[in-house]
């Protein structure tokens, strides 16, 4: 149990969106920007289970899951100002993150595929015995669209190797959950497709360590797909420049939340339980601080994709 | 070290934005999530966060308050207890002038110019070739009589609708010997009446369809004559000419030439130059094109009755400079222009400026085929 | 030769590579030891079992979703819809995701993806067991859309689907499964890109699309009685859409009939015409014409459903038409 991994993989998320957030208020990320700031616990201790063969599918709030699954940070910073060198050569921004080579099987725009596709990365798994899982990430949002029953349903009665890992940030935009559902409890509605269904404090590393460790260890066993509901909260708005509260949240609630900051919360707990020392935490901080700023300046130096390429990989072929 | 306060970006579409308020003053501590100041956009009030902490230092002659700046606009600093701002130290950038992603606006700039050039001349020319009055002829007749020599005008279709099509072509090959049919005069400028060569064009200046043909007076050139050259890339000109001639194919009337768009272009020039225009009034704007003996540029003499000149050498194909710090050369399609002036009446500065207009529409056609300045 | 069916050879390709290749699975309703609701798979369950020819519920978004994912992990689904009609379901999946996949990921990602299954009007099957729709994925850049005419076709097509990367619409006209063709014993593989001049002439060329080419080529034995010879050309795919050979015929008999059983706007036909206009215009002696089915949902009364689709004296006439202009 590597507890510093853990602390340094949520802080990298942190220092990570925070620069792509100052960068998009600069000017410099010429499309969207969805941060996932105040949720970063939940990728970063399913993450941990996994390795580069284990595929991750996510959504569009995916920039915490491509860097708990390997991405470099320069790839995403680079991706989201446009340039070639980023993790989909500046082809898809914040919502369109691929990197195959490390199991980040792409962020998508829309909301709900990721579920069916995890599931198929499932099937793939079974069919050629490879003991690999597939990992679905979305909102509570996703619960009520087709995709989520039906993935649910196809992973559940062929028992693949699927992790559906519900972050449940009590807003899908500016919706309540409370308002887009009779049954908020996730878990509740997961488990009627007749599947393992846990919920779990998604702002607690430690415990969506645990549960998503239990949920990958069943489905590389075979013992068929995990469903980990995660009540968690995005502390910054659904997208940059759009406001924090709007007409759908409180300070009072927004404070609540932010005193329960998943990196603060796990820094404490390790000092009070003596696992590390203020010391190593200082260490850490430097070391992420100037790698995101090295990635930061790649990303800011790095030249945009030629247009000559513009139609290049519509097919396998080109 | 100082950070910069910037004009945010809020949303996916804004560009600019008001600042309206600062909330926090120059000269307070800040701490990340205090609320710095607000701006309008999209009719909006938003308050931006700092992100740092430190001391607001906004310049004392900033004038941003109150003003549309755009996104990446300096507006502040935060700085560390002890550390003087920018703008107490040395030359700076003026506040509220800069703008943080050049390259954007670069890029948004090249899209918005793009301009479908073959659209643009085929809509506006169609309707005169539409205007005539020959017999419908299908594509490959036309082809096939072209091939054989067949003049089509005379010829009764079999098509449907009395289309002349290819069989029809074809049995009026095997019919009769053929004459050589003379070529249809252009109908886009008139000229070859009076022996005056092609490639010689001359027109009023208040643009009415008569020509006034006066020929070439030798050696008459005032002595107040001045004469002006210049050398314009001609690669974008050459390139719409052979689109036009593409695209022409299936017209009834010949497609217009280079030296009509030539006309063309120095006509809409002399639009947009109303003080050479006015000059010019009482005489004749010639364009004398010597491109095809192969010349390169010449200084072309005027008659009494006219008052200006534009002479045209060929074009050719040179190496040109086209950056010279990253040393990047290209082949480009180059012409030399001269333009020669009654000093009499046109000054010498109107003259450079009109033909600066020319060389600019020979360079860039999409400015007159849309008839902006 | 042998003679197959066109169900017969498309399964007999499907057989050859499921040997083949492990990674190949079938999913889809009733294509477990039913064997499909069109024999696409009699016999295979027997031989592969559930794992590789895995009958789904009734969730055409899900299973193609499924499909997508596990195309991107080292499988090679093929998603056997039955009717092309079901899949409008999954049109999100297939143009956000399965089209769009080998682009976003710049080519790192493969989407070796087959959807195969019957289209066409035949049969009073009615509005939501009719459609074609093959327009609509001819326009999204990323799919093959193939269209195969003949049991031979259909083999050597499937085969060439079933080894390459890219998500192909695979559309069996309903009309043209049993019809017979013969099909040899040795392997093959139809290249995508290339059509077919199925027949060779000189007077129009009558490029015909799917169940259209079996009524063009009867009315061409109806005009060769009166001495005047028709090419028509069987484009096989429709993307990628064989345009050369079309000029190539064009600038032989200068005239062109495009005969499409779907709707006319924005069409095959109205590509095709597009195309031969800009590159072939100097060898036009006609306009183009099409023929389409009437703009309509699919009716179920058989006189109505006749009344829908171009029937044999208006193939004839419009080829008349064209030879008239």
């Amino acid at each position: 149990m590597n507890y510093l991994a853990l602390y340094r993989q949520m802080l990298e998320i942190r220092r990570t969106e925070e620069h792509l957030a100052k960068a998009h208020q600069a000017g410099m990320i010429p499309g969207a920007c969805h941060t996932y700031v105040g949720q970063e616990a939940i990728a970063t201790g399913v993450c941990a289970h996994l390795t580069h063969d284990d595929a991750v599918f996510s959504t569009h709030r995916g920039h915490g899951h491509a860097l708990a699954k390997g991405v470099p940070p320069r790839e995403v910073m680079a991706e989201l100002f446009g340039r070639v060198t980023g993790c989909s050569r500046g082809r898809g921004g914040s919502m369109h993150l691929f990197a195959p080579e490390v199991g980040m099987m792409g962020t998508s725009g829309i909301v709900g595929p990721c579920i069916l596709q995890a599931t198929g990365a499932g099937y793939s798994a079974r069919l050629l015995n490879k003991g690999t899982v597939g990992v679905a990430f979305f909102g509570d949002g996703a619960s009520n669209n087709g995709a989520f029953h039906e993935g649910l349903n196809l992973a559940a009665i062929w028992d693949l190797p699927v992790i559906f890992v519900c972050e449940n940030n009590l807003y899908a935009t500016e919706v309540p959950f409370s308002y887009a559902t009779r049954n908020t409890d996730m878990a509740e509605r997961a488990s009627t497709y007749g599947m393992n269904a846990v919920s779990v404090d998604g702002n607690d590393v430690l415990a969506v360590y645990a549960a998503a460790g239990e949920g990958i260890r069943r489905a590389r066993a075979g013992e068929g797909p995990t469903f980990l509901d995660c009540k968690t909260y995005r502390t910054r708005a659904h997208a940059e420049g759009m406001p924090s509260l709007g007409t759908y949240r409180t300070q009072e609630e927004l404070d609540a939340w932010k005193a329960r900051d998943p990196i603060t919360t796990y820094r404490a707990h390790l000092v009070s339980e003596g696992i590390a020392s203020e010391d190593e935490f200082a260490q850490i901080e430097r070391e992420v601080v100037a790698m995101v700023e090295e990635s930061f300046e790649f990303a800011k130096s790095s030249p945009y994709p030629d247009p000559a390429t513009v139609a290049e990989h519509v097919y396998s072929d080109g | 070290m100082a950070v910069e306060i910037v004009m945010p970006k809020l949303g996916w579409t804004m560009e600019e934005g008001i600042l309206v308020e600062w909330i926090k003053q120059d000269g307070d501590v800040v701490q990340p999530g205090d609320i710095l100041f607000t701006v309008e956009s999209d009719k909006a009030l938003n308050e931006v966060e700092s992100f740092e902490a430190g001391i607001l230092r906004i310049p004392p002659d900033s004038d941003a308050v109150g003003n549309a700046l755009p996104v990446g606009a300096l507006l502040a600093y935060i700085v560390q207890p002890g550390e003087a701002p920018p703008f107490e130290t040395a030359s700076t950038m003026p506040v509220g002038s800069r703008h943080a992603a050049p390259e954007f606006a670069a890029l948004a700039g090249t899209r918005q110019g793009e301009i479908d050039l073959t659209r643009t001349t085929h809509a506006s020319s169609l309707q005169t070739a539409l205007q005539g009055d020959l017999p419908t002829i299908s594509p490959r007749a036309r082809r096939v009589a072209a091939e054989l020599g067949v003049d089509w005008v005379a010829l009764r279709g079999s098509g449907r609708t009395g289309r002349i099509v290819e069989r029809d072509v074809r049995a009026a090959a095997l019919a009769t010997s053929q004459e050589p049919h003379p070529p249809t005069p252009s109908p886009y400028t008139e000229r070859e009446s009076k022996g005056v060569r092609s490639g010689l064009t001359e027109m009023p200046v208040a643009q009415t369809r008569e020509t006034l043909i006066e020929g070439i007076a030798v050696s008459t050139q005032p002595s107040t004559s001045i004469s002006l050259t210049t050398e314009a890339d001609a690669t974008e000109l050459v390139s719409l000419h052979d689109r036009i001639q593409a695209a022409w194919r299936n017209g009834r009337q010949p497609a217009p030439t280079f030296d009509d768009l030539l006309a063309k272009l120095v006509t809409e020039a002399l639009k947009v130059t109303p003080l050479l225009h006015a000059r010019l009034e009482d005489g004749t704007f010639t364009i004398m094109n010597l491109g095809m003996y192969e010349i390169d540029a010449f200084t072309p003499a005027m008659s009494v009755s006219q008052s200006a000149i534009l002479g045209i050498g060929r074009v050719i194909a040179k190496q040109i400079v086209i950056d010279a710090e990253k040393e990047r050369v290209a082949i480009r399609q180059m012409m030399s222009l001269s333009l020669t002036c009654d000093s009499q009446s046109v000054d010498v500065e109107s003259a450079a400026r009109f033909l600066q207009i020319v060389k600019q529409y020979v360079e860039q056609p999409v400015l007159w085929l849309v008839n902006l300045p | 030769m042998r003679e197959l069916t066109f169900t017969a050879a498309a399964r007999e390709a499907l057989t050859e590579e499921m040997a083949r290749d492990p990674s190949i699975f079938v999913v889809g309703e009733g294509i477990g030891q039913r064997g499909g609701n069109f024999n696409t798979t009699s016999g295979l369950y027997d031989l592969y079992g559930p794992m590789r020819l895995r009958d789904t519920p009734i969730v055409e978004r899900g299973f193609i979703g499924m499909c997508t994912g596990a195309a991107m992990t080292g499988t090679r689904p093929i998603v056997d819809f039955m009717f092309v009609d079901f899949i409008l379901d999954a049109m999100g999946e297939l143009i956000n995701q399965v089209a769009k996949i080998q682009y976003m990921s710049s080519g790192r990602l493969k989407m070796p993806l087959i959807l195969r299954g019957s289209i066409g009007i035949t049969g009073a099957s009615a509005t939501h067991h009719s459609g074609s729709y093959f327009p609509m994925f001819v326009n999204i850049p990323g799919f093959r859309v193939v269209v195969p005419t003949n049991a031979y076709d259909a083999k050597g097509l499937f085969k060439t689907a079933l080894r390459g990367d890219d998500p192909v619409i695979f559309l069996e006209h309903k009309s043209l499964l049993n019809s017979k063709a013969q099909v040899p014993e040795e392997e093959y593989f139809i290249p995508f890109g290339q059509a077919a001049v199925v027949r060779e002439g000189s007077a129009a060329t009558v490029v015909a699309v799917g169940s259209m080419v079996r009524k063009a080529l009867e009315a061409c034995d109806a005009l060769a009685a009166e001495g005047i010879a028709i090419e028509v050309i069987d484009p096989r795919t429709l993307a990628p859409l064989d345009i050369p050979t079309i000029l190539a015929s064009v600038h032989k008999t200068g005239r062109l009939l495009i005969m499409d059983e779907t709707f006319q706007p924005c069409g095959i036909g109205a590509e095709i015409a597009a195309q031969v206009v800009a590159q072939g215009f100097d060898d036009l002696d006609a306009p183009i014409m099409r023929l389409n089915g009437v703009y309509t949902p699919t009716p179920y009364s058989p006189p109505l459903e006749a009344a829908v689709i171009p029937n044999p004296t208006q193939v004839l006439q419009a080829i008349r038409d064209l030879l008239a202009e």
